[in-house]
């Protein structure tokens, strides 16, 4: 889940972090340089000590990802009060976890044997295949309840590939109806799936994504999301209040894109990109969004930043001692956010960025 | 003794690699029996257990099998044992059946007719080809033939008890006169020759041989003779006495404008009240390129069906001996490493003799020797190098029980010698002593030659074990997956952003650990860091290899991606046929390996190096002209992927400068000031900036994030190039892209050493032009608002955020450009169409013929775009161009 249910006492703490805490937004532009976004303070990075990422966090405080074995290769990992379980691979030599809900089950793709992609849950020691579910691989990307939700990928006649969302409800596997390719990114408790299908296939390359379209699917009705006015959208998160970040094109390039959240009542909203490029990963009840930000749209680096507010410029999260902070994907009812940094050597450490102690 | 004509044909001993391969099917066991490729064969092999044959590798006089251990076996003859019919290979079958009113050998190498009786069609027709065909005619009407298997007899068809015997072999024919009784007076047979396209002459040694019109000998003979029936006598018990044999007289004449050969057995020969009836004449004997042949002494050779060693007496003072010669063709071996080879033969039926410590030797032949020309007199020379004694297929016990069946001799040392270079003239086979006196210690050892092949004969047989390199699976199929692993690193590109510097490191580490992975499965040329399989055998999927070797490289490079990858590397997995098991383990664990010398190799390049740049305060140094820092100021310091450093090709200052402020006021950065003011400013007329100036700026640019970047571009543009290319190989196209990585790299390392390691790192124009009050140049006038045609996706104008000298555009464009037109050997080798990401030229495209007017274009596009002086691009040219020149020359070759 990467996302969180609605929780209204965590919710409750959240907001009043965020209202106690002056982020620079349209009206703090300068307290950055010509408009790049200051490091908060309200968050501290944690090295979790692991060679590795961290991809998902529930509200317990779980946390899903993957380690680097001995010869650089990707282990499923469960973090649990500090405590690392290996979760294993279905028999070839990579795993990841990708995501977790609320009850600890995890979610993610593992080689076989045969080297082949097959997607797995595992819960309380118990490794699960889910084999390629229908396709010749099968990309789990979130999990609610039980509800496993992705992608698997499938082979056309024409020779084309494309993926197929999918959604694995005790134990039976649904395509979700959807023309051209398509990909689940997230699901919430109430069983509504975000995700972002191709509206129509192999128009308009090179860019792959110029007629991608976010949607948001409920109980077999898809919800097309619509633009910032470009070509294409992209869902990334999806929060238990059912609203959606993304990215978007802002034009008919293709290329010029922002990120984007949208909602049942609002519909698709820019966020603040402070005249640099936002690349919203996910959010949580209360509305936070973490994601990539880059102050500049050229020969920037992007930073994991986080937005309290849609309406303002997000701030950076502070980079863990020692390291460069370098991925954000996901955070949790408690505003705790996982993500992975890098280190001397391109070693990546997976980081989590707890929001400190209200005075 | 029989011999035979026929005619060697230049097709016989070479299989048909391009036929259609018959389709591979399971055995009644459920096993695979046979594939057309090695490495199919092979994956096969290993994964049933069960050695299988590599049916595209079938030929004449050789199968060869993939073994469950690796290794790779060829069965060889000493002649020609299989045709191809259509698209099988069937047994020669000489057995002659009537077709079209004519007999012909249901399965032989050579075409060859044998009338059916009458007079229409000549006695024996030999077709070559369309065009060169031989004919001998019989004078006079021919009787039905009566059939023996491989035998036409037609009786009393040269006199009463003279019968004439045509039999078919497997590369030709034999034709005899058999007398069955002596005749009445001299005798002489006169055969017509009708030779098609060839010419029929006598040699110098007395014998035959039939040329074409280049003077070149399709078949010949060697002076022809008979013999009577004595030989053959019961061998039973005892060793016969040997036969005796007539000269005969051999002329060709012309005869009613036709050339005639004229055959005049010795009349004494066949008058000699000891010459036992029937007496065979044998008019002509064999030719082929490869085949056994037994040496006599003092000065004979015989070819037929049998082979034979050992002695024969004549009488109290004549002892003839005689030695078999064997040849194969063991061309293929060379370079293989062999593991075992045997020798193999099949009794002939005429064994008799044993004696203590007598057996038959085997000798690998060291001269070459023409079947032809080859008698006692004139046998190659011979090693004991490798000469091995036979394995006898049983203990001899009595003269008169010599146990039969398959000798074996073992030649591994010999077919070694053959892998190792040594010439292929095959094997001698001798006695261990040729004991001189007549009538003591008599051997005589007899085994099927490569003529029996076609009735029921075995042919010998060399049987060589060896480990080989399998073929490339498919030339083409990792072309596709170098292809698809570009698109992945180029759409990474986009999601990663940044300055170029990093963005090609990455795509070098891909292609290079592509390119070490391919080549560690073929070894077809010098590795970058690693041949994982160098010393051994080469096996693997090479798609998965390159599939790994991408997917490992990226994940490593870029972290944070890892489930889009992985994504990619489930997808590649698609693009071809799916290997063996074994084969995608293997190819996995080579890919895997390839990417981690490549990792560790770059694991302390230098590139994460954290660098503050602190801009320096003269006139003329560079200036940040927005929020950013300078991007990437330790990229110069990078270990280079081919060069010794960033500074090996560094770039003198432009119009002879000597540093910052004779830069300034020169006239080449007066000219070059003054003509980007115009033409590069922001939203510039038409006047100074034409429309196509304008979409060529931004065509090159890619310098937003989101963008696919100059190296993405380019990148994309070698994608093209190699998609036009039907027969771009799997290797090529990995070293291309190589190639094409690594002087990119390099390019952008050395764009950045001239960028920031040296006196002068050179303002941009956008700052040059604000302050050009202060640059000490009374030639160039400041204006305080000028901006470059270059802007962010808001629509701001900005400059790059490092210094100008020299442009990375034209840098990577020059590297690029210098490696095409190296690799391709011309500079205007193709016509290609390039694409673009620029959010400012949607869709627009640019043709170019020459590599060098697309890298040119590259390099100007940057003062349309105001960023850049022309001689930022020029010199970044020359540099390129020297980085590209350094690499093809030195690396992947």
């Amino acid at each position: 889940m990467r996302h969180t249910r609605r929780t209204i006492n965590v919710l409750a703490g959240v907001l009043l972090v965020t209202s106690a805490v002056h982020l620079p937004g349209a009206g703090t532009a300068s307290a950055s340089v010509q408009g790049c976004p200051v490091t908060t303070d309200k968050w501290e990075a944690v090295d979790l000590g692991v060679v590795g990422a961290a991809l998902d966090i529930n509200d317990r405080g779980q946390i899903a990802g993957w380690r680097k074995g001995a010869s650089g290769e990707s282990q499923a990992i469960l973090w649990d009060k500090g405590k690392i379980t290996e979760i294993g691979t279905l028999g070839g030599r990579e795993s990841r976890a990708v995501a977790l809900d609320e009850d600890g089950r995890v979610t993610g793709y593992s080689d076989t044997a045969d080297r082949r992609t097959h997607g797995f849950v595992w819960h309380n020691g118990k490794l699960e295949d889910l084999g390629t579910l229908g396709g010749y691989a099968a990309l789990p990307k979130d999990i609610s309840q039980g509800t496993v939700i992705g992608e698997t990928r499938v082979l056309k006649e024409n020779g084309t590939r494309r993926g197929q969302a999918f959604v694995v409800r005790k134990g039976v596997r649904t395509d979700l109806d959807l023309t051209g390719g398509s990909e689940a990114e997230d699901i919430n408790r109430s069983g509504q799936i975000a995700g972002t299908h191709r509206r129509t296939e192999g128009v308009g390359l090179p860019s792959d994504k110029q007629t991608q379209r976010a949607f948001l699917w409920k109980d077999g009705v898809v919800k097309d999301l619509g633009t910032l006015g470009g070509d294409w959208s992209e869902a990334r998160g999806l929060n238990g209040r059912g609203q959606v970040v993304g990215e978007s094109a802002l034009g008919t390039d293709g290329v010029l894109q922002g990120g984007f959240v949208w909602s049942a009542e609002s519909g698709m909203r820019r966020i603040e990109d402070g005249n640099g490029l936002a690349r919203p990963a996910a959010i949580n009840d209360s509305g936070v969004i973490v994601g990539l930000h880059s102050c500049e749209t050229a020969y920037s680096t992007a930073y994991p930043s986080v937005w309290t507010d849609p309406g303002k410029a997000p701030a950076r999260l502070p980079d863990p001692p020692g390291g460069v902070a370098k991925a954000v994907n996901a955070v949790n009812a408690k505003g705790e956010i996982v993500g992975m940094a890098l280190y001397s050597g391109n070693q990546p450490h997976a980081v989590l960025w707890k929001p400190k102690p209200m005075n | 003794m029989a011999t035979a004509l026929s005619l060697a044909m230049s097709s016989v001993h070479t299989a048909s690699a391009s036929a259609p391969a018959p389709e591979p099917g399971p055995s009644a066991a459920g096993a695979v029996t046979e594939r057309s490729g090695r490495n199919a064969a092979m994956a096969a092999a290993r994964s049933q257990g069960s050695r299988v044959l590599v049916t595209d590798e079938t030929t004449e006089t050789s199968l060869t099998y993939a073994n469950p251990d690796g290794t790779f076996t060829t069965e060889m003859t000493s002649g020609p044992v299989r045709v191809k019919q259509g698209r099988t290979w069937k047994p020669i079958d000489t057995t002659l059946v009537e077709s079209d009113g004519v007999l012909r050998p249901r399965a032989a190498t050579a075409q060859v007719e044998v009338s059916a009786g009458g007079d229409e069609a000549p006695l024996i027709r030999l077709v070559r080809n369309e065009d060169q065909a031989f004919a001998l005619d019989w004078p006079a009407p021919l009787p039905k033939p009566r059939l023996e298997g491989n035998r036409a007899i037609f009786v009393d068809a040269a006199g009463p008890g003279a019968d004439l015997v045509v039999t078919a072999l497997p590369a030709g024919f034999r034709h005899d006169v058999v007398l069955r009784e002596r005749p009445a007076g001299p005798v002489e047979f006169k055969l017509p020759v009708t030779a098609e396209g060839l010419t029929l002459k006598e040699t110098e040694q007395g014998g035959l041989k039939l040329t074409d019109d280049k003077g070149a000998t399709v078949a010949a003979a060697p002076e022809p003779f008979m013999y009577d029936t004595a030989q053959k006598s019961s061998p039973a018990t005892a060793a016969p006495a040997a036969a005796d044999q007539g000269v005969i007289d051999t002329s060709v004449t012309v005869e009613d404008g036709r050339p005639v050969l004229v055959l005049k057995p010795d009349p004494e020969f066949l008058t000699d009240p000891a010459t036992t009836y029937p007496v065979t004449v044998d008019p002509t004997t064999t030719l082929t390129a490869l085949a056994d042949l037994t040496v006599v002494s003092p000065n004979a050779q015989s070819d037929g069906e049998q082979i034979t060693v050992g002695n024969s007496d004549y009488s109290s003072t004549r002892r003839e001996f005689m030695r078999a010669l064997l040849a194969f063709d063991t061309d293929a071996l060379v370079g293989k490493d062999v593991t075992d080879a045997r020798l193999e033969l099949r009794s002939g039926g005429f064994d008799w003799g044993c004696v203590t410590g007598q057996t038959v030797r085997v000798q690998r032949i060291t001269s070459s020797w023409d079947h032809r020309y080859t008698f006692w007199n004139t046998q190659p020379a011979t090693t004991t190098e490798g000469q091995q004694s036979a394995v006898e297929p049983g203990r001899c016990t009595s003269n008169s029980q010599v146990p039969t069946g398959t000798w074996t001799w073992s030649v591994t040392d010999i077919a070694k010698a053959w892998a190792g270079g040594a010439p292929g003239h095959g094997v001698m086979l001798r006695l261990v002593t040729e004991e001189p006196t007549p009538y003591t210690n008599q051997y005589h050892r007899s085994w099927q030659s490569s003529d029996s092949a076609g009735s029921g004969g075995t042919a010998p047989t060399l049987v060589v074990t060896y480990t080989a390199a399998p073929e490339p699976p498919d030339g083409n199929a990792g072309k596709a997956h170098s292809l698809y692993w570009t698109r992945v690193l180029t759409d990474a590109y986009k999601k990663v952003g940044g300055a170029p510097g990093p963005l090609s490191r990455a795509g070098a580490m891909m292609h290079g650990a592509v390119y070490d992975a391919v080549n560690s499965i073929w070894g077809q040329s010098r590795p970058y860091l690693v041949d994982v399989q160098a010393g051994r055998q080469r096996y693997g999927a090479v798609t998965t290899a390159i599939d790994y070797a991408a997917y490992t490289v990226l994940t490593e490079v870029w972290p944070d991606r890892g489930p889009e990858f992985a994504q990619a590397l489930a997808d590649a997995a698609t693009l071809s046929d799916p290997p063996s098991e074994q084969d995608r383990a293997l190819g996995e664990s080579i890919g895997v390996q390839a990417a981690r010398a490549m990792i560790n190799a770059r694991s302390s390049d230098g590139s994460s190096n954290a660098m503050v740049y602190t801009p320096g305060t003269r006139p003329g140094d560079w200036q940040p002209t927005d929020s950013n820092p300078a991007a990437t100021p330790q990229w110069g310091r990078v270990k280079p992927f081919a060069l010794a450093s960033g500074s090996q090709f560094r770039p003198a200052l432009p119009g002879g400068a000597t540093g910052l402020s004779s830069l300034l006021v020169s006239q080449v950065y007066t000219d070059n000031f003054n003509e980007v003011k115009r033409i590069g400013r922001a939203n510039a007329s038409t006047s100074d900036r034409t429309a196509e100036q304008t979409t060529i700026a931004h065509f090159w640019a890619n310098d937003l994030d989101t963008t696919y970047k100059p190296p993405g571009q380019l990148y994309e543009h070698t994608r093209t190039v190699v998609e036009q290319l039907e027969e771009q190989g799997t290797f090529e196209t990995a070293r291309l892209f190589a190639l094409v990585g690594f002087a990119m790299a390099d390019a952008g390392i050395a764009a950045w050493d001239a960028k920031y390691e040296t006196d002068v790192d050179l303002w941009r124009p956008e700052t040059a032009i604000r302050r050009a009050d202060t640059d000490g140049n009374p030639s160039t006038s400041p204006d305080t608002t000028w901006k470059p045609e270059s802007k962010r996706s808001t629509g701001v104008n900005f400059s790059p955020n490092f210094p100008a000298y020299v442009s990375g555009h034209a840098t990577f464009a020059g590297a690029w450009a210098g490696v095409m037109r190296r690799y391709f050997g011309r500079d205007d080798a193709l016509t290609w169409t390039a694409s673009t990401n620029d959010p400012f030229a949607p869709g627009a495209t640019r043709t170019f013929s020459s590599f060098s007017a697309a890298a040119q274009e590259n390099a100007l596009s940057r003062v349309y775009l105001g960023v850049h002086y022309r001689f930022d691009g020029t010199y970044g040219l020359d540099t390129g161009d020297k980085v590209a020149d350094h690499v093809y020359t030195n690396y992947l070759r």
